[in-house]
C-alpha cells in the first residue's frame, strides 16, 4: 500500500475523530481509568505483600504499563479493522475494498485508526518515565525498550488478525475475537505466577509472554541476540502465514446480499 | 485493441448454505448438527461483450443476476469456466483491471457514512492514483452533470437516497474506467430519479465509450437504457438478444386473459403458457395461430380477451414460465 | 404481552443458533477465573496470613467463581443493541410500532442471558446444598438476583440511550467492561480496596450486582441485611427508572432518523 493512501486514510480517521467528539472524549476518559483501575488492582495486590515471588511493586507496575502501552498500541493502529471485520464478511461489505487496486491486506489493516487511544497511550507513557526515573537506564536500552513495544504491537495484530480471519470460515465468530484480549491480560501479570507447562506454550508456540516481557528485559539489558532473531523470524513467519490465510479467505468469501 | 471487453465460457458458481429447522426443538436439534447444502447460482454461463456496448443483466429475485456481477468484477472466484475482461482474468485482481473498471453495487455503499462524500473521494484519488489536477476537473464535471456539487461537503447520512447514488456513480466514475458494473443502481430511486440517471449513463456511454453492464428488474431500466439484454433465470442465460428482438421474438406469441366461473382452467397445446393471474383469471401465450378455444373446454369459460403484449407481459411470461 | 414473549424466543433462539459464541462466552469466563484465582494463589502464598478480611483463600475462589458467573448475565451487549439501532435508523420501528422500546429491551435482554441466569442458579443451587444453607436463604438469594436482573437493565437503558448522542459506541465496550471490573469487584472484593473508597462504593449499582451478590450467595450477609439490601434494590430500580424515563424523552428529541 502506497504511503499517500494511508496518509488519507489517516486524515480521515482524524476527520471521523472530531465528527464522534462526544465518543473520542468519553473513550479517552474511559481509557485512562482503564489503565488507572490495572494501577489500582496492583495497589491492592501489593497492599497483602510486598513482594509477589521475585516480584516488587515496581517491577509489576512496569509490567502493567508496558502491557497497556502495546494494548493501546495494537488499538490506535488497528482495532477498528478488527472490530469491523467479522461483520463486513457476514454482511458482504468488503465488496468494496475488495475492487481497490489496492493491497487488500494491508488497505483493510490499516483502515482506520482509533486515535483516542494515543491519550491512552501518553497517560501510559508519562506513567512508565515515572517508574523509569528511579533507574539507571541506558538510551541504548530505551530505544531497544520501544523496539519491542513495535514489535510486540505488531505481535497483538497478527495474533488478533488470525482470530478475526476465522469469521471468512465461521458463521457468527464473535466471542473468539476476546481471546487474544483476555490472553494478553493474563500475560500482564507476572509469569512466574503461572505453572511452567502454560508459560512454555505462551513463549515458544504462542509468545504472548515474549510480546510483553521482552520489553522489559530489554530495558534491563537482559536480552540475547539470539532469542531477538528468533523473535524477529517467528514474526516474519506469522506475517507471511497470516498474509496468506487472508488471501485463502478472500476466496472463501461469498458475500451475501 | 480488440472489440470484445467481457468474454464468459461455461462459468459455474455455487453457494454452500445451512438449512435451520424450525421451532425451539429444531433450533435445539440444530444445535448439535447442521445441514450443509449447496445451491448452483450460475450454471455453464456464456456471452460477450463488445466495447461501448450497453448490457442489461435481467433476471427475477434470485436468478443470479448479483452473483454473475461478482464473478465479473472479480469479488467471486468461478468453479469452472473462463472469464476474461479487458483482457484480464477479474479474480486475479490486476490492478490495471482493477483501474479499468468503475463498480456500483446497489445495495451496498462505499461510501464513508459519517463523512462528507468529498472525503470517500479523495481517498479514491490516492487509491487510483488519479492526479490532483485530473480529479479535481473530473469531480467537477461529474458533480455539476449530476446537480450535486453543493452537496459535496455534506455527511453521507444527511444526504437523500437519490443523492446518495448519485455519489455512488461519482465513486465509480471518478478514475474514468472503461467498463462501468452496477448492479441494481436505480433501487429504490423515484421517477425523476431514474429520468435524471438515464440520460447521464447514455452522455457517459456516447462521450466516453464506457461499456456499461447493468443488473435490474425494472423495466424502466431497460426500456431506457439496454440495447441488449441478458436474461437470466435460475443461474442460465435464457435469452440474449437485442431489446427490439426480445420484443418481437415475444409479440410473436398470443396473449390471452381467460375468465372462468371458479374451475381451474386446462388447455392442451403446444408451445402454450398458461399463468394463474388472479382467483379466476388466467393468462395464456400462444405460439400457434390457430384459436385457442379448439383446446379448452368452454363449458367454464365466461370471457376471453386478446391482448397485447408489452414489455412487462414479455418479463412476466419469460420469469413465470417452468 | 405475546409480542414480548415472542422477542423473548427469538433472541433465546438466536442464542441457541449461535451456539460456538455461547460455548466461548463460557470458555472465556472461565479462563477470567483462572487468571484471577492464579494472582490470588500467588499472593496467599507469598503473604504470611491465611485470612485477608474474612476471605480465605477458599473464600475467594468462589467469589470469583460467582462473581465472574454473574458477569455473564450482567452483559453489556444490551446498551448496544439500541445503540445501533439508531446508527442505521432501524430504531423508527420503535416509534411507528405499538411496542415500548423498554419492554421490548427487557424481553430480548431475558432472552440473550437466559441461559447464563439458569447456570447462575444452578450454580447457587448446587453451592447451598453444599454448604448446608436453608431453603429460606436460598429464596432470598433468588429475590435477590432477579432484582439484580431488573436493576442492570435500567443502568444498561440509561447507557443504552448514549446511541442517541454517541454515533459511534463501540469504542466504549472494553471501556465499560473495565468500570464494572472495578466497581463490581471482578478482581477482588469491593472491601479490600483502601477503607475510606470502599466505604463510598460499597453499595454502587454495579457493587450490587457483583461483589455484593456473591457475598449474599455465600452467606456473608445476615437474613435482616440481605432483606434491607433488596429493599435497597427495590428503590434504586424506581429511581433509576425515573431517571430514564426523563433521559428518554430527552434523547429522542436528537434522533432525526436515517438519511434526509
Amino acid at each position: 500500500m502506497r504511503f499517500s493512501v494511508f496518509k488519507e486514510l489517516v486524515k480521515q480517521s482524524f476527520r471521523e475523530f472530531l465528527i464522534y467528539r462526544t465518543t473520542a472524549i468519553l473513550t479517552v476518559v474511559f481509557s485512562i481509568m482503564f489503565y488507572l483501575i490495572e494501577v489500582i488492582t496492583g495497589i491492592v495486590y501489593f497492599s497483602f505483600t510486598d513482594r509477589i515471588f521475585d516480584w516488587t511493586r515496581r517491577d509489576y507496575m512496569i509490567l502493567i504499563t508496558t502491557a497497556n502501552i502495546i494494548q493501546m498500541g495494537y488499538q490506535f493502529f488497528f482495532v477498528a479493522s478488527h472490530e469491523g471485520l467479522e461483520e463486513a464478511v457476514i454482511e458482504g461489505d468488503l465488496d468494496y475494498s475488495l475492487i481497490r487496486p489496492v493491497n487488500s491486506f494491508w488497505f483493510y489493516a490499516f483502515n482506520r485508526l482509533d486515535i483516542p487511544s494515543v491519550i491512552g497511550i501518553i497517560v501510559s507513557v508519562i506513567f512508565q518515565c515515572y517508574f523509569f526515573s528511579s533507574m539507571k537506564l541506558s538510551f541504548f536500552n530505551v530505544m531497544m525498550y520501544s523496539f519491542g513495544i513495535i514489535l510486540g504491537i505488531w505481535f497483538l495484530f497478527l495474533v488478533n488478525q488470525n482470530i478475526v480471519m476465522l469469521s471468512f470460515w465461521l458463521e457468527k465468530s464473535g466471542k473468539l475475537i476476546g481471546i487474544p484480549e483476555y490472553i494478553f491480560e493474563m500475560v500482564s501479570r507476572p509469569q512466574s505466577i503461572y505453572p511452567n507447562k502454560m508459560v512454555l506454550i505462551l513463549t515458544y508456540i504462542l509468545p504472548f509472554f515474549v510480546s510483553v516481557n521482552y520489553p522489559i528485559d530489554a530495558l534491563h539489558g537482559k536480552f540475547s541476540l539470539s532469542g531477538t532473531v528468533m523473535y524477529i523470524l517467528y514474526l516474519l513467519v506469522l506475517t507471511f502465514i497470516t498474509y496468506n490465510i487472508w488471501n485463502k479467505g478472500l476466496q472463501k468469501y461469498a458475500s451475501s446480499n | 485493441m480488440s472489440k470484445c471487453i467481457i468474454e464468459c465460457k461455461n462459468v459455474c458458481f455455487s453457494y454452500t448454505y445451512f438449512e435451520k429447522q424450525g421451532g425451539m426443538c429444531g433450533t435445539i436439534k440444530d444445535f448439535f448438527g447442521r445441514q450443509k447444502k449447496k445451491i448452483t447460482a450460475i450454471n455453464n454461463v456464456d456471452f460477450m461483450v463488445d466495447r461501448g456496448e450497453i448490457v442489461c443483466i435481467l433476471g427475477a429475485n434470485g436468478a443470479g443476476k448479483t452473483t454473475l456481477m461478482k464473478l465479473l468484477i472479480g469479488i467471486l472466484s468461478n468453479e469452472k469456466g473462463d472469464i476474461h475482461c479487458n483482457g484480464y482474468k477479474p479474480y486475479s485482481k490486476d490492478k490495471e483491471y482493477l483501474k479499468s473498471i468503475g463498480v456500483v453495487l446497489g445495495q451496498k455503499s462505499q461510501l464513508i457514512w459519517d463523512l462528507p462524500p468529498i472525503d470517500t473521494l479523495k481517498m479514491l484519488k490516492e487509491i487510483y492514483e488519479i492526479p490532483k489536477e485530473d480529479f479535481e476537473k473530473r469531480l467537477n464535471e461529474l458533480v455539476n452533470s449530476l446537480k450535486v456539487s453543493e452537496k459535496l461537503c455534506v455527511p453521507v447520512r444527511k444526504l437523500s437516497l437519490g443523492e446518495r447514488v448519485k455519489f455512488e456513480l461519482i465513486c465509480a466514475l471518478i478514475h474514468k474506467p472503461e467498463i462501468l458494473f452496477l448492479d441494481e443502481p436505480t433501487l429504490g430511486l423515484d421517477i425523476v430519479s431514474q429520468k435524471f440517471m438515464y440520460e447521464f449513463l447514455q452522455k457517459i456511454n456516447r462521450v466516453e465509450k464506457t461499456t456499461i453492464l447493468f443488473s435490474s428488474h425494472y423495466i424502466q431500466d431497460i426500456e431506457n437504457l439496454a440495447k441488449r439484454v441478458i436474461v437470466i433465470k435460475k443461474g442460465s442465460i435464457i435469452s440474449d438478444t437485442s431489446l427490439s428482438e426480445l420484443k418481437s421474438q415475444y409479440t410473436d406469441k398470443t396473449s390471452y386473459i381467460v375468465e372462468t366461473d371458479g374451475t381451474e382452467l386446462s388447455m392442451s397445446m403446444d408451445g402454450a403458457s398458461l399463468i394463474k393471474d388472479e382467483t379466476n383469471k388466467y393468462r395464456i401465450f400462444v405460439t400457434d395461430k390457430e384459436p385457442i378455444v379448439n383446446f379448452m373446454n368452454l363449458k367454464n369459460v365466461i370471457s376471453i380477451h386478446k391482448e397485447e403484449m408489452e414489455l412487462e407481459d414479455i418479463l412476466v411470461s419469460i420469469f413465470c414460465k417452468e | 404481552m405475546k409480542k414480548y414473549f415472542l422477542t423473548f424466543m427469538n433472541r433465546l433462539m438466536t442464542t441457541i443458533v449461535y451456539r460456538f459464541d455461547f460455548v466461548c462466552g463460557l470458555a472465556l469466563t472461565a479462563f477470567n477465573v483462572m487468571i484471577s484465582v492464579f494472582v490470588w494463589n500467588a499472593i496467599y502464598k507469598t503473604s504470611t496470613i491465611d485470612s485477608f478480611r474474612g476471605y480465605s483463600f477458599k473464600d475467594m475462589v468462589v467469589y470469583l467463581v460467582l462473581t465472574n458467573i454473574s458477569s455473564m448475565v450482567f452483559s453489556f451487549d444490551i446498551c448496544f443493541r439500541i445503540g445501533n439501532m439508531i446508527r442505521t435508523g432501524q430504531f423508527s420501528t420503535y416509534l411507528f410500532r405499538p411496542i415500548n422500546v423498554l419492554y421490548d429491551s427487557f424481553f430480548d435482554y431475558l432472552g440473550r442471558c437466559f441461559i447464563s441466569i439458569l447456570i447462575f442458579i444452578g450454580t447457587v443451587f448446587i453451592y447451598d446444598l453444599y454448604s448446608g444453607i436453608g431453603i429460606f436463604d436460598f429464596l432470598l438469594t433468588l429475590s435477590y438476583f432477579f432484582l439484580c436482573i431488573f436493576l442492570w437493565f435500567q443502568i444498561a437503558s440509561i447507557i443504552s440511550l448514549l446511541g442517541f448522542r454517541v454515533i459511534q459506541m463501540w469504542p466504549l465496550k472494553p471501556i465499560l467492561r473495565g468500570v464494572y471490573m472495578l466497581f463490581a469487584g471482578m478482581y477482588f472484593p469491593i472491601s479490600f480496596l483502601p477503607s475510606g473508597f470502599s466505604r463510598i462504593i460499597a453499595y454502587n449499582p454495579f457493587g450490587m450486582i457483583g461483589c455484593n451478590l456473591s457475598e449474599v450467595v455465600m452467606g456473608k450477609y445476615i437474613q435482616s441485611k440481605v432483606l434491607t439490601l433488596n429493599i435497597y434494590l427495590v428503590l434504586c430500580i424506581i429511581v433509576l427508572n425515573l431517571i430514564y424515563r426523563v433521559l428518554y424523552k430527552k434523547a429522542l428529541k436528537l434522533y432525526e432518523g436515517m438519511g434526509a
